[in-house]
């Protein structure tokens, strides 16, 4: 009996996408496409921005799997993450964006998206959702939501962040860690994913 | 920053996250890469973090679907595949 789709391995996609199904590709974009986005969002910074990147990691991958250069051995997300790294990396040096600086006592999570392209209704959930994560990072402890804040959201690097609250910098990236891992803790008890997100 | 040798060294959980917050150098991030590849405990850590920091935006972190689906068929090469007919770029008026 043939393997149900969605249980075939990167690979098997792929080769499945090269034979003529383009359903494969869909598939195996579905599987990894929030944390390729994730990754460029992390660089740039900028919702529209991200879009547009993101389009550009979506054709330079198909082009790069017709032409024979995706290894099968390799692993399809860091392959693809890296793609989209690169090409945030490239877009941010020729623009040189200044990095949007907020109030870290009054950080706003919606204030860097563009909502021009956006219903009224997504709106509504957006924002409900961003209120949720607000009262998460509340929960965390002190000296993790510091940290998370200084990076996410007034956009410190990790060396300013360790020089202002006096720690080393393993020990900022330490204390943003476990912050990760408790807001994705806390979020799953409250019953808050990805699969609450937008299309 | 290089804060020690990885060609010596294994990666940390730290720097999984100064490699996505694009922290590391260049020479760096590419030990990452490959370290990525060959490591499949360093990539469940990487995306498990991807996987956390997705929380803090996921609407952000989630690509619009019909957009990204379109993108799988609109480059020249592509096959047509009957879906395109209902894409949003063909009802917007691209002609194929």
């Amino acid at each position: 009996m043939n393997k149900p789709l969605i249980r075939l391995a990167d690979h098997e996609l792929v080769n499945g996408y090269l034979a003529g199904n383009d359903y494969y590709f869909e598939i195996l974009l579905g599987r990894y496409k929030s944390k390729i986005h994730t990754t460029i969002y992390l660089i740039v910074k900028d919702r529209d921005i991200t879009e547009d990147i993101f389009q550009d990691v979506m054709m330079k991958i198909i082009r790069m799997i017709r032409a024979g250069k995706y290894n099968d051995e390799g692993k399809f997300l860091p392959w693809a993450a890296r793609i989209a790294r690169n090409l945030a990396i490239d877009f941010f040096r020729k623009n040189q964006k200044a990095p949007i600086q907020r109030d870290s006592e009054n950080y706003d999570l919606a204030a860097n998206f563009s909502r021009s392209d956006i219903s009224a209704d997504q709106k509504i959930i957006m924002e409900e959702h961003e209120r949720y994560v607000r009262e998460l990072i509340q929960q965390l402890p002190d000296k993790q939501r510091e940290v998370l804040v200084m990076r996410s959201y007034a956009d410190l690097s990790f060396k300013e962040i360790a020089e202002i609250t006096n720690v080393s910098i393993n020990t900022a990236l330490g204390r943003m860690r476990y912050a990760l891992i408790n807001l994705k803790k806390l979020a799953d008890e409250a019953g808050i994913s990805q699969n609450s997100t937008l299309h | 920053m290089r804060l020690e040798s990885h060609k010596t060294q294994p990666f940390t959980d730290e720097d999984v996250l100064r490699y996505l917050y694009a922290e590391m150098n260049e020479e760096e991030s590419q030990d990452f890469e490959l370290a990525l590849e060959q490591n499949e405990n360093l990539n469940e850590r990487y995306e498990e973090m991807l996987d956390c920091l997705a929380i803090l935006s996921p609407s952000v972190a989630e690509p619009k679907e019909k957009q990204w689906t379109f993108t799988a068929f609109f480059l020249p090469e592509a096959k047509t595949a009957p879906h395109i007919l209902f894409s949003p770029c063909t009802q917007a008026g691209f002609a194929f």
